[in-house]
């Protein structure tokens, strides 16, 4: 770019702001061309009947609130794809675009490209929760059944949240010590996990794994209203915060000199966080990698302005967790947590060494 | 404040803690394998059929028309209450009249099973048409009432030449004889909404009714189509299958449905009259198999079928075989699992067996039956102590011609070979599709160490 020694010049400047600007928007476009794709593509998998066309008619007439005449070829796979399909792509869409934005926030608070939404030990609160749930029947709310699940994960997970946040509060800590008590804590859960898991039988075993494995399976409606609601609240404050996110990513020091309660607010955003992946891990389990990989996607393609990385994120988040629970489904309902690490794992090798290749840092 | 944090992390670890320890005190107990009491009390499975007969008639009438003058009690005739609301009034009356001249589009109300083995009246509009069935079972019975030229679609067809009577046009849904996938449900689903006025009915014999899973079901409420669900694999059960199977579609089929009953009952009732004096120390003790080498339980089916020819079980006499064979059926976990068992009377393997068959066809399935390989394990050395008290009965055949067999098996000398074959013989001649053109020389309906030992020389 720079000329005879000298800087860029104001033409370059702008051809480059262009050419980020027009990256930006490209990917947007492959994800939000790409999601609704894949919609049509389950909607046709939850009923074969009708080609893929008809799947965005039918679901378009669904929403305009026509109907079709009553055990027609139609109606049926309305009702299938109306119940089926479209909330169990919502649920993907919703978790992984959730995961996405967690993703993003926790990598930019803690300065740490391997920070993912798991890291304070989040998902092993969840998974003694919903084991103690399916294997020993022990409920730690008053809810039974299925949701009985749900709220144990719930509840399992914010137990790691509010041990680190209360001990944030308390003692003054670097990033890189709270992913150590997160990773502590993980150990702790998984030990009272792996303990309950091996006194089983074999059938509450295998229910309790893919659990713990990560499955969209049986999402239905019911699985939308909370995570939709938490994600999109969520999901406001992170973007209304990028800047400050964009500060600390800059370290703790520039961020304090720039005036941000640096300790204040890295607790809100850990206490939002662990609302939010709660809220979509207690309903689909423990899928892996979206909350690492689609924020490094993202800022290899756009650059690291939070501004764009967390809502870019979220629609490469939702895209990934499509793409994979497509394929998982494809490959005889494979749990959508196995192929997304499957995909994910050599995602995010090719991505650190194409950045290293690069500029030598992921930073 | 130090200390403040380091209390709150133990209390939440001793939380944590405990509760996971809790969770082990309450361990959930192991699967109830209780059985459920369903009956179905009639013999024709309608409502209008007030005497509980074998069809809907002027005699039904006069009762429904004697209640309603407070001649007679509905209580004592349950099945006066044509639709199923609580009142014998004018209305049942009416729809009666249309089922005596079994008028077209006529509702009527079938009793038969839900999905948690109780009885239940499902509405289904006569005559009975586009019906979609379930479980070979359930098949079977449509198949003896000649009911094959009504079936829409089907889920498995695993009898080539039993269930060649399923129509050309009906579509294969593509299911197996364990589950319905979630594509065969779509076919299901589509089916209905390719066929004009829709499917008329799903039916479904109880064993497989597990795949009828709360989704499916709704499917079913929501689009209006009935679910006829019985659990046929026991002999008696199957003859008012086909009586009631054969009423609904009307016609020949219900011709041919009472002829089937008729048949069947007389066959039972002759079984019950020359056995009615041998004594109940004389009476023979069956255990009854499934599968080769899984264990009948006491409620199962088979079972009762065997007690209906006059067997007692075994299960009955002895408590160590009841409490360790409690399901339907428990797969032998060593080859010596009947040892303790051996003062049986005799083993009653149930197999299902196709037709048509050559000479060389049927010498290959005795021996395969007799001999068959369970995972590198001969049949022969599960009942090496009962080689000479083993018989084999083919489960696809009627349940009368089964109920015969059976008796034979256990009373020989009451009970002969030329008889069971006669039974047989009677019911290749009834016309019912399923064994048209077979003879006695293309079914393989019984195998014992005689035929056996015949079929190697």
């Amino acid at each position: 770019m720079a000329s005879d020694g000298e800087g860029p010049t104001k033409g370059e400047f702008i051809a480059e702001y262009h050419h980020l600007v027009f990256r930006r928007v490209l990917l947007l476009s492959v994800c939000v061309a790409g999601i609704v794709l894949f919609v049509g593509l389950f909607s046709l998998s939850a009923y074969e009947g009708v080609s893929l066309s008809d799947t965005y008619r039918i679901i378009w007439d669904h929403i305009c609130g026509n109907e079709y005449e009553k055990r027609t070829l139609f109606w049926w796979a309305d009702r299938y794809i109306w119940n089926t399909a479209v909330p169990h792509a919502l649920v993907a869409i919703v978790a992984g675009a959730s995961l996405a934005v967690c993703g993003a926030l926790m990598q930019a608070l803690m300065g740490n490209p391997l920070a993912d939404p798991y890291s304070t030990g989040i998902s092993s609160g969840a998974c003694l929760g919903a084991v103690a749930a399916i294997v020993v029947g022990v409920s730690f709310s008053s809810v039974t059944g299925e949701m009985g699940i749900v709220a144990n994960a719930f509840l399992g997970a914010m137990v790691p949240a509010v041990v680190i946040i209360l001990i944030s509060e308390r003692v003054r800590m670097t990033p890189a010590t709270l992913i150590l008590l997160g990773t502590a804590i993980s150990y702790f859960f998984n030990s009272m996990v792996t303990y309950i898991m091996v006194t089983t039988d074999a059938d509450t075993l295998k229910s309790a794994y893919l659990w713990q494995v990560g499955s969209l399976d049986g999402t239905s409606w019911s699985s939308v209203p909370l995570m939709l609601a938490v994600t999109a609240v969520g999901s406001v404050f992170v973007i209304l915060a990028t800047r400050k996110l964009n500060v600390m990513s800059l370290g703790e020091n520039s961020a304090v000199s720039l005036g941000i309660d640096v300790q204040r607010f890295r607790i809100l955003c850990l206490a939002l966080m662990a609302i939010m992946t709660a809220a979509v891990v207690s309903y689909v389990g423990t899928i892996g990698f979206v909350g690492l990989v689609a924020p490094h996607i993202v800022r290899i393609v756009t650059g690291s302005d939070n501004k764009f990385v967390v809502p870019i994120s979220m629609a490469v988040g939702a895209l990934l967790i499509l793409f994979a629970d497509y394929l998982a489904y494809q490959l005889s309902n494979i749990p959508v947590g196995v192929i997304m690490s499957l995909i994910g794992s050599p995602v995010f090798f090719a991505l650190i060494v194409v950045q290293s290749k690069r500029s030598g840092a992921m930073y | 404040m130090e200390r403040k944090s380091t209390v709150m992390i133990a209390a939440v670890a001793v939380a944590v803690a405990v509760i996971a320890a809790g969770a082990f005190v309450v361990l959930n107990g192991g699967g109830n394998d209780a059985g459920r009491n369903a009956t179905i009390a009639s013999e024709l499975q309608i409502r209008g059929n007030a005497n509980d007969d074998y069809t809907i008639d002027g005699e039904d009438m006069a009762i429904l028309e004697d209640i309603i003058a407070g001649g007679k009690s509905k209580e004592d005739y349950p099945l006066a209450d044509v639709n199923g609301d609580g009142n014998v009034d004018e209305t049942d009356v009416s729809l009666l009249k249309d089922l005596i001249d079994r008028k077209s589009g006529t509702s009527v109300y079938v009793i038969c099973l839900d999905r948690d083995g109780n009885t239940t009246s499902v509405e289904v509009t006569y005559p009975l048409r586009n019906v979609v069935p379930y479980g070979t079972n359930m098949q079977l019975p449509l198949l003896y009432a000649n009911g094959g030229q009504y079936v829409a679609g089907y889920f498995v067809s695993s009898y080539g030449v039993a269930e060649a009577s399923i129509a050309a046009s009906a579509v294969d849904l593509e299911g197996n004889q364990r589950s319905i996938s979630d594509a065969s449900w779509s076919k299901f689903t589509a089916l209905d909404g390719s066929t004009e006025g829709g499917l008329g009915a799903i039916l479904v014999d109880y064993s497989g009714i597990s795949q009828i899973t709360d989704k499916r079901m709704g499917d079913l409420e929501e689009a209006g189509i009935p679910m006829i669900c019985y659990e046929s694999a026991d002999a008696t059960a199957e003859i008012t299958t086909v009586l009631t199977l054969g009423f609904l579609l009307g016609g020949d089929c219900e011709t041919m449905g009472v002829e089937y009953a008729q048949t069947a009952w007389n066959i039972v009732g002759e079984i019950k009259d020359k056995l009615g004096d041998v004594e109940e120390k004389d009476r023979m003790h069956y255990i009854c198999c499934t599968m080769y080498i899984y264990v009948c339980g006491e409620s199962s089916s088979f079972n009762t079928s065997a007690t209906t020819a006059g067997g007692i079980s075994y299960a009955s006499v002895n408590p160590e075989f009841a409490s360790k064979y409690t399901k339907n059926s428990t797969k032998m976990m060593s080859t010596d699992a009947l040892s303790n068992f051996t003062d049986a009377d005799i083993i009653i393997n149930n197999r299902s067996m196709d037709w048509g068959l050559t000479a060389d066809d049927m010498k290959s399935l005795i021996i395969d039956t007799w001999d068959h390989d369970n995972g590198g394990v001969s049949s022969t050395v599960y009942f090496a102590k009962f080689l000479d008290r083993l018989v084999y009965i083919d489960n696809l055949l009627p349940g009368a011609v089964k109920l015969a067999y059976m008796a034979h098996a256990m009373y020989g000398d009451i009970f002969s070979m030329e008889w069971a074959d006669g039974v047989l013989q009677t019911y290749i001649g009834m016309g019912t599709l399923p064994l048209k053109g077979q003879t006695a020389d293309t079914v393989l309906a019984y195998i014992d160490v005689d035929v056996y030992n015949a079929a190697v020389a």
